[in-house]
C-alpha cells in the first residue's frame, strides 16, 4: 500500500491590510453620509434665504433626494465590511494551519520515504506509523480545502446578496441639474470666490456661526472650501472699541504693553485665557486667528487649531498678492512712453529706462518675497504642520510643533535654523529636523522654531540685530513651552548657524532648556562670553562642527556682533562644551567623511545620530581629537586628525560611544 | 451665509467619498488568493465605487444652480426682495429658457 502526502493549499491573503482597508472604506463613507446630512441642515436655511415662487420648492428639496441613495451606500458598504470582517476572522486560523501543513510536509515526506524503505518486523512497524501519520496528515489538507471552500462560498454569497447603493439608485433626472458636466472634483474654493463677487463680500463675524463646533479635520476642510474667508480671518484684528468686560476686552488687556515677550506677561495672558469661558476661547480663535495664533500664554492646542485657518488665510492673501503684482515690467512699455514725451529726446529715454531698471529691481524682490512665503506656505497647508505661530513680516516667520504635546511628553527638541532661513526653507529644515527627533508622539515632541527674521546671506550677518530682535522672542517662547512642558522634561535646543548665536542670546534673554547643541553655530550669542552670562549656567553643552567648515571664520570675526566680544570672538569653546563627532554622512562608508556646513542634518550621519543622542538621553560619539605631532621644522607642530588620516578605523560602528549620562553635570 | 456653509459640508462630503472610494480600491487587490472571493467584490464595488463622490459632485451641482439663479433675483445681502421678485415675474415672461438651462423644471407662465 502507498499513500502520497497530500499538497497543501496555498492560502495568501494579507488579512490585516484587507481589514483596515474594509473598515476604513466603510468608515469613510459614513462620515461622508453624515456631512451630507450636515449639508442638508445648512440647505434648509435657503427656506428663508431663498424665495421665488415658481423655483423655491424644487430648490428647498433638492438635496432631500440624496439622502436614500446616500444612505442605500453606506448600509451596503457597511453590509460589505460585515461580510469581509467574518471572512477575515475565519480565514486567518485557516491561513495559520495551511501554514503550520506547509511547514511540516517536508519532514513527513522523508519520513514517510525512510518508513517505507525498510525491512523487516521493525520496518513494517515504523512503515505502518508513518502512513498513519501521512493519513492524518492528508486528513487536515482535506479539512483545509473544505474549510476555505466553504468560507469562499459563504462570503461570495454574502457580497453578492447584498443590494441597493448603487449608481441606479442615484435619480435619473436629478433636481436642479447643471446643464454643462460636473467636475470630476467640485472646485469649492472658487464656487465661494464667486459668492463673494455675486453677493457682495462677508464679514468675519458672518462666518462664525458655520466655525463654532467643527472639528479641526473640519475646520481645515472649510478653510479648503473657503479660501476668502479664511483670508479675510486670518487679517482680522482686536477691535479698537470693545465692550468692558467682553473677552476681547479682558484678553487685551492681558496683552499690553508687550507682556507677550515676558514671563509674567506671559503668565498673565494664560490666566486670563483660562478665565475665559470655553465659548468666548473658541470665538476669539475663529474670529481672531493670527491673533491668538501666536499669542505666547495660549496652550499650543489652540493655537494650532486657530493657526489652521491662519496658514490657508495667509496663502490666499500671498495668492492675491502674486495675482496683484502682475507681469515682469517690460521695457517696450517704458520706451512708447518716453516717445510720448516733450523734452530732450536722449534725457527721456535714459530717465524712461532708469524707470524701467528701478522698476524691475521692484518687481523682482517682491516676486521672490512671495514666491517665498507661498512655497512655506503651502507646505505648512498641504502637510498639515501644526503651525503655533505664522507671520508674513520680511520673508515670513513660523513655528511648528510635531508630537502632541500633553502631561506624558517627556522629551522635547527645538531646532533654531540660521542663515537663508524663511518661510521658503520650511521644508527642508522639516526634513533636517525629522532626522534627529524620532517618531513624534505624545511622549516626544520637537519645534522648529524660525520667530523671526534670520539673516539671508552670510554676510548679512555682520550685524548683532538679527540676534537683538530674535533673542527674546525666543526666550519668550521658552517661557510659553515651559508653562505646558512638564518640569522634570528633558528639553533641548539646537541652535545651527546663526541659530546658535541667536540660541544664545535667547538665553541672556531668559530661555532655560536640559541641553544646548550648537550646531556650527556663528558664535555664543550677542554680549554671551560664558553660561554665566546666560539664564541658563547649568545646562549640559555640546557643539558639532566639522573640520573644515566656514562657519569658523564667522567665529572669530563675527565676535562682536555673536559672542561676547570683538576681541574674544565668538568660538564655542568659550561655553565650555562636549565636542561631539560629525564623522560620516554614511558610517557604513568610510569615504565619507562629513566636511562643510550644510550636512550636520543628513539622516543617520554620525551627526544627525550624535544630535538624536543627546535629545533622548541615550549614547553619543565624543568627537577624535586631533594629534599634534612636534616638528623641528619652521612650519612648527603637524596637526593631524587621525579621522581624517584613517577613516576606515573608524567607519562601521568603530567611532567610540558614550553614554551621554556620563557627560551630564 | 448659506451657500459657504454647504461649500464647507461638500468640501468635506467629497473627501470622505473620495477616501472610501480609495480605500474600497485598495482592499480590492488585497484578496490573495481568495480568488472567488476577489471577484465577489468586484462585482459588489464596480457598481457602487462612484456612488459617493457622485453624490459629492450633485450637491456642487445643485449649489451652483442656486447660486446662479439667486443671482437673478437676490439683493446684495442675499436675500430675496420684493423688486427681486418682481423681476422674476417679467423674467418667467420671457425668459423661462434661462432657468430651465439651469436645470429646473418646465416654468409655468403666468
Amino acid at each position: 500500500m502507498t499513500t502520497r502526502l497530500g499538497t497543501v493549499p496555498e492560502l495568501d491573503v494579507p488579512w490585516d491590510q484587507l481589514s483596515d482597508a474594509v473598515e476604513e472604506m466603510s468608515r469613510r463613507a459614513a462620515s461622508a453620509g453624515s456631512y451630507l446630512v450636515d449639508a442638508g441642515a445648512a440647505w434648509s436655511g435657503l427656506k428663508d434665504a431663498y424665495r421665488q415662487p415658481d423655483t423655491e420648492l424644487e430648490v428647498h428639496a433638492a438635496l432631500t433626494e440624496l439622502d436614500g441613495p446616500m444612505q442605500e451606500w453606506t448600509a451596503a458598504l457597511a453590509a460589505a465590511r460585515d461580510a469581509l470582517a467574518a471572512f477575515v476572522s475565519a480565514g486567518r486560523p485557516l491561513q495559520a494551519e495551511a501554514e503550520e501543513l506547509a511547514a511540516a510536509r517536508p519532514a513527513l515526506a522523508a519520513h514517510l520515504a525512510t518508513a517505507l524503505d525498510g525491512d523487516g518486523a521493525q520496518g513494517d512497524n515504523q512503515a505502518e506509523r508513518a502512513l498513519r501519520r501521512a493519513e492524518a496528515f492528508n486528513g487536515r489538507i482535506a479539512a483545509l480545502r473544505a474549510d476555505w471552500q466553504a468560507l469562499s462560498s459563504e462570503t461570495s454569497a454574502a457580497l453578492k446578496g447584498i443590494s441597493g447603493g448603487t449608481l441606479d439608485s442615484l435619480p435619473a433626472t436629478p433636481l436642479l441639474a447643471a446643464s454643462a458636466s460636473l467636475p470630476a472634483a467640485p472646485p469649492w474654493a472658487s464656487f465661494t470666490s464667486g459668492l463673494n463677487e455675486r453677493f457682495g463680500p462677508l464679514t468675519p463675524e458672518s462666518y462664525l456661526a458655520s466655525l463654532t463646533g467643527l472639528t479641526d479635520q473640519e475646520l481645515r476642510d472649510w478653510a479648503a472650501a473657503n479660501p476668502e474667508g479664511a483670508a479675510l480671518l486670518a487679517a482680522n484684528t482686536l477691535p479698537a472699541l470693545r465692550l468692558p468686560g467682553s473677552a476681547e476686552a479682558v484678553m487685551a488687556q492681558a496683552m499690553a504693553n508687550d507682556a507677550a515677550l515676558t514671563e509674567a506677561g506671559i503668565s498673565a495672558i494664560r490666566d486670563a485665557w483660562k478665565g475665559l469661558a470655553p465659548d468666548d476661547q473658541e470665538r476669539l480663535l475663529l474670529l481672531y486667528p493670527a491673533v491668538f495664533g501666536a499669542l505666547n500664554g495660549v496652550p499650543f492646542a489652540n493655537r494650532i487649531r486657530a493657526n489652521t485657518l491662519t496658514a490657508a488665510g495667509y496663502r490666499e492673501t500671498v495668492a492675491t498678492q502674486q495675482e496683484r503684482l502682475g507681469a515682469k515690467p517690460d521695457l517696450n512699455d517704458y520706451l512708447a512712453d518716453a516717445r510720448n514725451t516733450h523734452g530732450h529726446p536722449r534725457a527721456v529715454y535714459q530717465q524712461a529706462y532708469n524707470r524701467y531698471t528701478a522698476d524691475l529691481e521692484d518687481w523682482q524682490a517682491e516676486h521672490n518675497r512671495l514666491a517665498t512665503l507661498r512655497s512655506g506656505l503651502d507646505f505648512a497647508v498641504e502637510n498639515r504642520l501644526q503651525v503655533v505661530m505664522l507671520g508674513l513680516e520680511g520673508d515670513g516667520r513660523i513655528v511648528t510643533m510635531d508630537g502632541a504635546l500633553g502631561p506624558g511628553t517627556r522629551t522635547i527638541a527645538t531646532l533654531v535654523p540660521g542663515t537663508g532661513a524663511d518661510l521658503g526653507q520650511l521644508e527642508a529644515y522639516t526634513h533636517r529636523l525629522d532626522a534627529v527627533n524620532g517618531e513624534p508622539s505624545a511622549d516626544t515632541v520637537s519645534f522648529y522654531w524660525q520667530g523671526t527674521d534670520l539673516p539671508d546671506e552670510i554676510s548679512d550677518n555682520i550685524t548683532a540685530s538679527f540676534n537683538e530682535d530674535g533673542g527674546p522672542l525666543l526666550a519668550a517662547f521658552d517661557h510659553a513651552l515651559d508653562l505646558e512642558a512638564r518640569s522634570d522634561a528633558r528639553t533641548t535646543y539646537i541652535g545651527y548657524s546663526a541659530g546658535g548665536s541667536l540660541l544664545g542670546t535667547g538665553e541672556r534673554e531668559g530661555l532655560d532648556s536640559t541641553n544646548i547643541v550648537y550646531v556650527a553655530p556663528a558664535g555664543t550669542g550677542h554680549n554671551v562670553g560664558s553660561p554665566a552670562d546666560t539664564a541658563n549656567p547649568d545646562a549640559n553643552r555640546y557643539w558639532l562642527q566639522t573640520r573644515d567648515d566656514p562657519i569658523s571664520a564667522a567665529q572669530l570675526l563675527g565676535g562682536g556682533y555673536h559672542g561676547s566680544s570683538f576681541w574674544r570672538g565668538g568660538s564655542p569653546t568659550a561655553m565650555d562644551p562636549v565636542r561631539l563627532e560629525t564623522g560620516f554622512l554614511a558610517p557604513e562608508d568610510s569615504g565619507s567623511l562629513m566636511g562643510g556646513h550644510t550636512d550636520y542634518f543628513r539622516r543617520d550621519s554620525t551627526s544627525a545620530t550624535n544630535i538624536q543622542g543627546i535629545i533622548e538621553g541615550t549614547e553619543v560619539s565624543p568627537y577624535v581629537e586631533d594629534q599634534i605631532h612636534q616638528t623641528y621644522s619652521a612650519y612648527g607642530p603637524l596637526i593631524v586628525s587621525p579621522l581624517e588620516q584613517n577613516p576606515e578605523d573608524y567607519a562601521y560602528g568603530n567611532l567610540e560611544t558614550v553614554t551621554v549620562e556620563s557627560l551630564e553635570k | 451665509m448659506v451657500l459657504v456653509d454647504v461649500a464647507a459640508d461638500g468640501q468635506s462630503l467629497d473627501k470622505a467619498a473620495g477616501d472610501a472610494a480609495a480605500a474600497g480600491e485598495q482592499a480590492a487587490s488585497l484578496f490573495g488568493s481568495a480568488v472567488d472571493v476577489a471577484d465577489a467584490f468586484a462585482g459588489f464595488w464596480s457598481p457602487r465605487r462612484d456612488v459617493g463622490q457622485r453624490i459629492a459632485g450633485l450637491v456642487y451641482g445643485k449649489s451652483r444652480v442656486v447660486a446662479e439663479t439667486a443671482e437673478l433675483f437676490v439683493d446684495a445681502d442675499g436675500q430675496m426682495s420684493a423688486a427681486a421678485a418682481d423681476f422674476a415675474e417679467s423674467l418667467n415672461a420671457g425668459d423661462a429658457p434661462v432657468l430651465a438651462a439651469r436645470g429646473f423644471g418646465p416654468v409655468p407662465q403666468p
